[in-house]
């Protein structure tokens, strides 16, 4: 009784031989051996079940046994135990038996199941194929197992089912003209195929099969793959002969799949349910920003209103709670847009969108696994760099990693909400996603420009999708949440740091005005460079160097800068507290009316209002256009230092320095270009 | 059927979308993989990456990702090798 794994051949011999049963092991193995001696027709007959097997090749002790035991201890009759409900898999084994010549019979095993997978099987159409007969039965529950013993005797050899590319089958008959055994077809092509056969054959049996397989293999024909091409493909014709009706039970999983998958609509979808991500980002961390915003004033005004010497309290209120305060901030931000992510991961459609992004990797010409590390950058790009690592080879993992700076990350999202909060309060939504797309065109860009000089491209192959789940409330909210902390804890330090030295740029000399610092005086260096991209403010140039550091301190920087020059008034402490309490109220409202604005389709919701006082300063620096290009310059600009020193650690100083001038000129040009056209659509 | 596994293997592709494309079930496509597999015409995209290193506590991928776990049952990702790329260059020649 020769089946693949868990065919019931276990079940079937205790049905067959009842107490006749004999447990032993197979000589010099621990594989159990299982036998019966059964009286038939008056004749004694040895039912022998040897160990489940997908093939005759060996590649598993249990294997190599049954292939052994076949062509060494030649059985009168095979019993083929095929799974009725994995017919075209359990073929394959038939099809290699077939070629054994023996005679053989088949047990269609699990009829039952098969029923219950929706299949209509024709037993007689395998029959009448096959040439061997079959007995359709249930062995668990003894039905046809009669029949089956009816019809042992009555096994014969196969007629020949597979039909092999001609020069394949010379090359077979060539050879089994000189194997004297009476398994030669199935011992000729498998000694083509290159495998090992567990029989001793003489030395010039050996020497004609090597001879064979490198004419073959000369004139361009892989023998193993054309052999198995040619099993499956008889398996999958007798499977679709066999096989009357099938009902297939599609699951919910495949049924959203059929859309979210679909090769004109998958694309769109992906899109979709990203802009839905930041559109619930900033319809629902909005109030909350307006409060931490509010707050933040409050605690200005008490400094203020404490009366401490002027340093002090400009330190306090400008340096502290004007820079670090306001980049904490947007932490509403990231939280909600950690939210939507931690949302879609566990439901199951970031692997689906992750999945379609591999082919839009695949038409840039990108490896397809690239898609891992690229994504990866939209949170930050540093663990996206050391992460190319999964990509085989140098060249694809540099092309990425070259690309991964592109990407927005999470520190450059608060930058671009302040902005797109103030110049396009309507159309904020939309900005923030275009510059998500605008940083992922020229990623992909380099990437392709980078894969030009060498060619190629590589290929990713088969992807697990696992199922949609509804996620449970409990793990989006801890796992956004742990996000959001490791983010502000990573940040804080840096910020701090970055947001102080300016501080004390913008106060140095003693006694300088904010127009005389030196902070100011570095920032005017750029300006003639920076006005042809319509950015002339000294504080918005300025910002951009502690950016460098990391560019989450571009807000806190701004804020310094700007918040500073102007002193803020003083509030009294009961005065705070009622100003802090109708914040919360307002917060809570505005997010009970989220919940419309996210519905309704035709708006998208608004970004929301960075810090009010920024806000106001900020909307009188910059036209429209200069905003855009601004922005973009931001988003394409230098990577961060962390970034830089990723680069360094996987690709040496060379690739680091490259990176640096190479972002830096193309922001400058992308930041110019797009200045040009914003002007051109009336943004100056 | 393995040469055109081979061909659509070229471009990613879930086991769905193979399954149909192939009009096999899941068993006889595991079955198509391994026999690929047995001769280095594609391999598991794991065991030719070294893992990534870094911390895959936060990352969004990390149940997709091949370096994210040394035995990815969940996550099998396959791709072509060299030999079974050029295969389908010979094959389409």
């Amino acid at each position: 009784m020769v089946g693949n794994p868990n065919t019931g051949k276990t079940t079937l011999i205790n049905a067959l031989a009842g107490s006749n049963l004999k447990v032993g092991n197979w000589p010099g193995t621990t594989v159990d051996r299982l036998a019966a001696r059964l009286r038939l027709a008056g004749k004694e007959i040895e039912l022998v079940d040897l160990p489940g097997t997908y093939g005759l090749i060996p590649t598993t002790p249990e294997e190599g046994l049954v292939a052994r035991e076949l062509l060494n201890n030649r059985p009168q009759t095979i019993i083929n135990v095929v799974d009725a409900g994995n017919l075209e898999r359990n073929l394959h084994l038939t099809l290699n038996l077939s070629e054994m010549g023996m005679p053989m019979l088949v047990a269609l095993n699990l009829m039952d199941e098969a029923e219950a997978k929706g299949y209509s099987l024709d037993p007689q159409a395998l029959e009448r194929e096959l040439g061997v007969p079959v007995a359709p039965l249930v062995a668990s529950r003894d039905k046809g197992v009669t029949a089956l013993l009816e019809r042992l005797q009555q096994g014969v050899v196969p007629r020949p089912q597979v039909k092999y590319p001609p020069p394949i089958e010379k090359a077979v008959g060539e050879l089994a003209q000189q194997i004297d055994h009476p398994s030669r077809r199935w011992l000729a092509l498998a000694l083509l195929s290159g495998e090992e056969v567990p029989l001793q054959l003489p030395e010039q049996v050996l020497q004609s099969a090597a001879r064979l397989s490198k004419s073959l293999q000369d004139s361009g024909i892989d023998a193993y793959l054309e052999i198995e091409n040619a099993r499956f493909a008889r398996a999958h014709e007798l499977a679709r002969a066999v096989i009357t009706g099938s009902e297939k039970r599609l699951t919910l999983t495949d049924r959203i799949d059929k859309w979210v998958l679909h090769p004109l609509l998958g694309g769109p979808l992906f899109l979709l349910g990203m802009l839905l991500a930041f559109r619930f980002t900033f319809s629902f961390s909005s109030p909350w920003v307006d409060f931490i915003g509010a707050l933040q004033e409050v605690l200005a005004g008490w400094v203020h209103a404490a009366h401490l010497p002027a340093l002090l309290s400009s330190f306090l209120a400008d340096g502290l709670i004007g820079g670090v305060g306001t980049v904490i901030s947007f932490a509403p931000v990231l939280f909600f847009l950690y939210l939507a992510l931690a949302f879609l991961e566990t439901s199951g459609f970031l692997a689906r969108a992750a999945f379609i992004a591999d082919k839009f990797m695949l038409l840039a010409g990108l490896p397809g696994r690239a898609f891992i590390p690229l994504i990866l950058g939209f949170g930050c790009n540093v663990p996206a760099v050391y992460s190319t690592r999964i990509l085989n080879g140098r060249l694809d993992r540099l092309r990425v990693a070259m690309a991964v700076p592109f990407m927005t990350c999470s520190a450059r999202l608060v930058v671009f909400t302040l902005f797109a909060a103030v110049f396009f309060p309507k159309q904020a939504t939309w900005v923030v996603f275009g510059l998500y797309l605008l940083g992922m065109l020229i990623g992909l860009l380099t990437a392709w420009a980078l894969g030009r000089a060498a060619g190629g491209g590589s290929s990713s192959g088969l992807m697990e999708l696992p199922p949609y789940r509804m996620p449970t409330l409990r793990v989006v909210v801890k796992l956004a949440w742990a996000r959001t902390r490791s983010f502000l804890q990573g940040a804080g330090g840096p910020i701090l740091l970055a947001v102080l030295f300016v501080w004390m740029l913008l106060n140095l000399p003693p006694g300088a005005s904010l127009q005389n610092s030196y902070y100011a005086r570095a920032a005017e260096l750029m300006q003639p460079l920076f006005a042809t991209l319509g950015i002339h403010d000294w504080r918005l140039l300025g910002a951009l160097i502690p950016g460098f550091v990391a560019k989450e301190v571009v807000v806190g920087t701004l804020a310094v800068s700007y918040l500073g020059s102007a002193p803020g008034a003083a509030l009294g402490f009961v005065a705070g507290l009622a100003q802090i309490a109708s914040a919360l109220w307002q917060a809570l409202l505005g997010s009970l009316d989220a919940i419309p604005a996210l519905l309704g389709l035709p708006h998208m919701a608004s970004a929301p209002a960075a810090g009010g006082d920024l806000r106001s300063a900020l909307a009188g620096s910059l036209t429209q256009a200069g905003a855009l290009s601004y922005l973009a310059f931001l988003l394409l600009y230098t990577p961060c230092v962390a970034t830089l020193a990723a680069i360094k650690n996987e690709f040496g100083k060379f690739w680091a320095a490259f990176a640096m001038i190479y972002e830096l000129l193309v922001a400058f040009g992308v930041a110019w270009g797009v200045y040009r056209l914003a002007l051109l659509f009336g943004g100056g | 059927m393995l040469k055109e596994l081979l061909a659509l293997l070229e471009l990613p592709q879930s086991r769905a979308q193979l399954r149909d494309g192939l009009q096999v079930d899941e068993e006889t496509l595991e079955a198509m993989l391994l026999s690929l597999q047995r001769k280095g015409y594609v391999g598991l995209a794991y065991s030719q990456s070294p893992t990534c290193g870094t911390s895959c506590t936060y990352c969004s991928l990390k149940n997709l990702c091949p370096a994210a776990g040394a035995e990815p049952q969940e996550s099998k990702v396959w791709r072509l090798s060299k030999k079974g790329e050029e295969q389908l260059k010979k094959d389409r020649r």
